[in-house]
């Protein structure tokens, strides 16, 4: 399709020049990256970023609701299908706004219990100062104003469709889609600080997608549990891998066809990681949904770090059916089935995480295409596209029970909202962009200040270019008890 | 440029001939350099004069295997005119022609004519009965049970699983003989997706699956119109239901976005239109949306099939004019509709200007020599089948027409993109060809492999969704349980490569991870080693490949053997590094027995299909 030849002009060079030494390999060697890339100074602690991406949309404005404000979101919610009444808000108090009281949907109350073990509920780890909510997050090419907006300056590429934003919050480049996504080359710029393990650094449990794809870095796609992790990616013809090995080192030849390469070296990959995956480690019981079995397998490979001889982690996990145009809910119902699955998946994970002892070395942090409108579609059932969301990030190095960023004026047609006149319906513009949600956690996972430009383009039309959401590492102690 | 479909044979790339710029030279290559051909038993039987002959023979029948992995779900090779693919064969295609097989196939008639549920035209699908009662409460429609409303205890999985379906889909692609329609119906279905995942019924399912029957070979403005209307689709984007005081959205946003125009302006050979600083140019805004969301309003279901039973089996009517928005609208490229007008007229309108913009063409166009030749085409080759999409007509080289003349015609449109020479000539671009989606790579290797012991036993309970497989195989294509309405893999999906950004366009390797393409080498160990574990009810014999006609030719230097699964799977591409490890890995086991040999046959079908240049259709 030429369409990829016009649009070639327009994908970003980011920062092609420094890495084009890094030739693609075929086979072992951590898929490909080379010791040119490697920094001097090696730190030996770890750490890990666990992305939960909620695909479909998320309708945000019905997870973080105003409880002092309540009037402002009654005056629009009020009466339809998917209102939350104030009585039934988890009530907090985010120091950052001044006194104002919130509320969580009620789906936050939900913990994982699994015999005599309870995990904590998302609502837990705000209480405990381990979640950190991100207000108002969305693509930005630079900060934009209302007035901005409606005049048709600087917007970000193919809003409120779901692929390109998908795309835009993975890439963390709002100008144009990218084919690499900053999860992929925050693990290429650091691979110097990542052990000296063959296995890749970065791991996808929910398939393959632009986030995990770095310029080196290839995403290695892994099965949830409850496959066994030595069963994920195992062979079942065990004789005569010789002949399979050397026809795959024929089809990767660079005079190869293209799709023919692509194909071989994927494959070559997968044998090279399989053979690395020999036992399937004991972790606790994860509550038995789509998330939870995939967090759980992330919580396998990191508890096979050492053993893999890898100090830094990156993961994608996912959940979808955010999508409500119709058939929402409120308290029940669709959206909060949702969230419940995510609080007791993310509640099991965090406990998982102490069980290792490094529950102040690795950091959940959601993501989602978009929010949704504030005002209901669907015949008052449901919402539609919307832009700027609320966003949750966990762990202990995480400076918790706070807001971060800016909660949106839910004024129709003024404020923030996108739209105008009486068919307003209530879609924010970001206050805070992907780019310094995205580098605040590369930040803290150890990418270095001089590749910031690299990964996050526009990051320096930002300011300030990191958020304080992290905790100093001195600070983040891990917990003990679970 | 209009195709120059013939018989000719053409180079394939691969041995001395891939160097030759004319099948002259090529030919005196051949004579010259005997020794460097990867010669078959077939041609040191001729002798030399002979060589000639029948190496373009070969190429003929290697050509004709090329285009049918491309028309079907994979060549057949039968000989005799009675056996039931022989329509679908090499053999009939070399006799026939490419046009007259196409048109052949255009009335080839659908396996079921009589369905009474889609009279006049037929369907793939059987329609679903009556409702009757499952033992614990829903409808209940068996179509392995054609005769009974009542299903006993497989009630929920034929009623509420995609499984009744996919053995279908499975048995018509391995067994049928209209294998264009369906070959370009399950294009289709990729592209105006309604998937299982929501739609949770499978009488639903079969109703939207029923349309792609009848359209395939008609009009894209009747497709467009029937998508609209059809009930799963309703419930699937919403469109069921939408009122003028709560307007959705989502159909709007689709159809435009996936089942039409796409986001940006295009050339009408698919490049990219752009503005003067260089930028695309968006083919509509939000204003645009919310215009044709307000035209989709005051539809819903027909009426109820009976008490309790929603109608999924009509298209949907206009329940209300009065929640019909009558306001005026403006639609693409400043369309206004006048406002004060029914729902049907206005939908009629709206489609009329969606199926008029210039687009059209381009976007479907591209997307169809996706599906069925290559994830690359060149400008020149869009702008053909576009042509043909605009006026309605393709005539090939050897001055065959296709079409009726109007507008969105899908016979030329099909005939444009197979016939054209970038689909029948040997490749010369490094990007040209495709990913065999799962499906296509399963159904590619069975067609080439066989699933019959004779004409009545077969090797296979075409049990192959992927959710009704072990998880070691599974490959990420659910037959009709797409994720999202952005189908299994987006059309702008690029691969990973050595110099990005400029690589090349892939949509099927975004299935494509390390745990999938494991799946892929399971699946075939699976089949050929006959390992694949049987389950009760739902997967009661497994599939697997019957290696007896092949045991014969493994004996000596395996050459035969390994000729066939060429010729079989690769259309004769296999390059020679890969032959001489196959043969090599062959060779080293001991022929002196049955059981050799079947381990040879199983050899040498484990390499070659599990190969990445068998993965990679080119």
């Amino acid at each position: 399709m030429s369409i990829a030849a016009s649009r070639r002009q327009f994908l970003v060079h980011a920062g092609c020049g420094a890495l084009s030494g890094a030739a693609f390999l075929t086979g072992l060697g951590r898929f490909g990256l080379i010791q040119a890339l490697a920094q001097s100074s090696a730190p030996t602690d770890y750490k890990a970023l666990v992305c939960v991406f909620l695909f479909g949309g998320n309708d945000a404005n019905n997870v973080v609701i105003p409880y002092t404000s309540y009037a402002d979101y009654d005056r629009v919610r009020g009466g339809s299908g998917i209102a939350i009444s104030q009585a039934d808000l988890l009530l907090i108090n985010p120091p950052s706004t001044g006194g104002l009281t919130f509320g969580f949907h009620p789906s936050f109350r939900d913990g994982f219990v699994s015999g005599t073990a309870m995990s904590p509920s998302l609502n837990d780890l705000w209480a405990q100062q381990k979640m950190a909510a991100v207000c108002n997050v969305g693509p930005l090419i630079r900060p934009l104003t209302r007035a901005d907006y409606r005049a048709g300056l600087a917007r970000p590429y193919q809003l409120f469709s779901h692929a390109d934003q998908q795309n835009l919050w993975q890439t963390s480049y709002a100008s144009l889609p990218r084919q690499t996504g900053w999860g992929g080359l925050v693990a290429d710029r650091t691979e110097g600080i990542s052990g000296t393990g063959q296995f890749p650094v970065i791991a996808s449990i929910s398939g393959v997608t632009i986030f995990s794809t770095g310029q080196s870095a290839r995403p290695l796609v892994l099965a949830p549990a409850p496959t066994a992790l030595n069963a994920t990616l195992r062979l079942l013809k065990t004789d005569d891998r010789d002949a399979l090995l050397r026809a795959l080192t024929a089809d990767g030849d660079a005079a190869m066809p293209a799709l023919i390469q692509g194909a071989a070296q994927i494959t070559s990959q997968a044998l090279a990681a399989s053979n690395l995956l020999t036992d399937d480690p004991l972790v606790r019981t994860f509550p038995n949904t789509s998330l939870g079995n995939q967090l759980k397998q992330v919580a396998k490979l990191i508890s096979k770090a050492p053993q893999l001889g890898l100090t830094r982690q990156i993961f994608f996990t996912s959940l979808g059916g955010f999508d409500t145009h119709t058939n929402q809910g409120n308290i029940a119902g669709q959206q909060a089935n949702l969230l419940r699955q995510v609080s007791q998946a993310v509640g099991t994970f965090y406990n998982a995480m102490v069980d290792l002892g490094v529950s102040n070395k690795v950091t959940t942090f959601t993501a989602s295409d978009f929010s949704r409108t504030f005002v209901p579609g669907g015949g008052g059932t449901g919402t539609d596209h919307a832009w700027g969301a609320h966003q949750f990030v966990i762990g202990d190095a995480v400076r918790g029970g706070d807001f971060y960023g800016t909660y949106p004026d839910l004024t129709l047609a003024g404020g923030v909202d996108t739209d105008s006149g009486s068919g307003a319906r209530g879609r924010w513009i970001p206050t805070t962009s992907v780019d310094q949600y995205a580098a605040t956690l590369a930040d803290w996972y150890g990418l270095a200040i001089s590749d910031r430009a690299l990964v996050f383009p526009n990051l320096a039309q930002f300011s300030p270019a990191v958020l304080p959401f992290m905790r100093a590492p001195a600070l983040a102690i891990a917990s003990t008890s679970s | 440029m209009n195709g120059r479909a013939s018989m000719k044979p053409v180079h394939r790339s691969t041995g001395v001939c891939r160097f030759a710029a004319t099948l002259r030279m090529c030919a005196l290559l051949v004579g010259s350099a005997i020794s460097l051909i990867a010669p078959t038993p077939a041609l040191s039987q001729f002798g030399i004069p002979g060589i000639i002959k029948s190496w373009h023979a070969m190429q003929r029948a290697n050509d004709a295997a090329h285009f049918l992995e491309q028309a079907t779900f994979g060549p057949s090779f039968a000989q005799d005119p009675s056996d039931p693919n022989y329509p679908v064969s090499v053999a009939h295609v070399q006799a026939l022609g490419y046009e007259s097989w196409l048109n052949e196939q255009f009335g080839m008639p659908v396996l079921y004519p009589n369905d009474p549920g889609v009279p006049s035209v037929g369907t793939n699908y059987v329609s679903p009965k009556d409702p009757g009662t499952c033992p614990n409460g829903g409808i209940c429609w068996s179509p392995t049970n054609l005769d009974s409303t009542t299903c006993g205890n497989i009630c929920s999985r034929d009623n509420y699983t995609a499984y009744p379906l996919q053995v279908q889909f499975y048995t018509n692609a391995l067994k049928g003989a209209d294998q264009l329609r369906q070959r370009v119906a399950w294009a289709l279905t990729q592209i105006f997706v309604v998937s299982q995942v929501d739609i949770h019924l499978s009488s639903w399912m079969t109703r939207y699956l029923q349309l792609f029957d009848r359209n395939a070979f008609g009009n894209f403005r009747q497709l467009l119109y029937d998508i609209t209307l059809n009930p799963a689709m309703g419930q699937y984007l919403n469109m069921a239901g939408n009122v003028k005081t709560n307007v959705n959205e989502n159909y709007a946003r689709e159809v435009l976005q996936l089942f039409s125009i796409g986001l940006n302006k295009l050339n009408p050979d698919g490049t990219l239109r752009l503005d003067a600083q260089g930028s695309p140019l968006p083919t509509y805004g939000q204003d645009e949306i919310t215009n044709f969301a307000r035209v989709f309003t005051g539809w819903n279901l027909a009426a109820q099939l009976a008490p309790g039973i929603p109608n999924y089996r009509d298209p949907m009517v206009v329940t209300s004019e009065t929640r019909h928005d009558t306001d005026p609208k403006t639609l693409l490229d400043g369309a206004g509709l006048p406002g004060a007008q029914n729902a049907a007229t206005e939908l009629n309108e709206a489609l009329d200007n969606i199926f008029n913009h210039p687009n059209v063409g381009p976007f479907i166009g591209t997307q169809l020599i996706q599906h069925l030749v290559t994830s690359n085409p060149s400008p020149g080759y869009v702008a053909s089948v576009t042509s043909a999409f605009n006026t309605g007509t393709y005539t090939s080289g050897s001055g065959i027409s296709f079409g009726s003349g109007n507008r969105g015609d899908m016979r030329a449109v099909i005939a444009a993109t197979l016939l054209d020479p970038e689909a029948r000539t040997s490749p010369t671009s490094a990007a040209h060809g495709h990913l065999r989606e799962p499906v296509l790579f399963i159904t590619n290797t069975l067609r080439a492999l066989g699933i019959t012991r004779d004409a009545v036993n077969y090797t296979t309970d075409f049990v192959l969704g992927e959710s009704f497989l072990p998880t070691n195989m599974v490959m990420g294509q659910d037959v009709f349980r797409s994720p999202t309405v952005f189908n299994y893999y987006p059309p702008d999906n690029q691969m990973s490569c050595a110099t990005p950004p400029n690589c090349p366009l892939a949509p099927e390797f975004a299935l494509q991870s390390t745990a999938t393409a494991l799946a892929r080498i399971n699946f075939i160990y699976n089949i050929v080693y006959h390992r694949m574990p049987t389950s009760q009810p739902n997967r009661p014999m497994g599939t697997w490949i019957d290696t007896t006609p092949f045991e014969a030719k493994a004996a000596g230097d395996a050459n035969a053997l390994i000729d066939d699964l060429n010729g079989r799977l690769m259309h004769g591409a296999m390059t020679d590094a890969v032959r001489s490890i196959v043969r090599d890995a062959v060779t080293a086991i001991p022929d002196s027995d049955r059981a050799g040999l079947t381990a040879r046959v199983r050899e040498a079908m484990y390499l070659i299909a599990t190969a990445s240049q068998y993965q990679v259709e080119r």
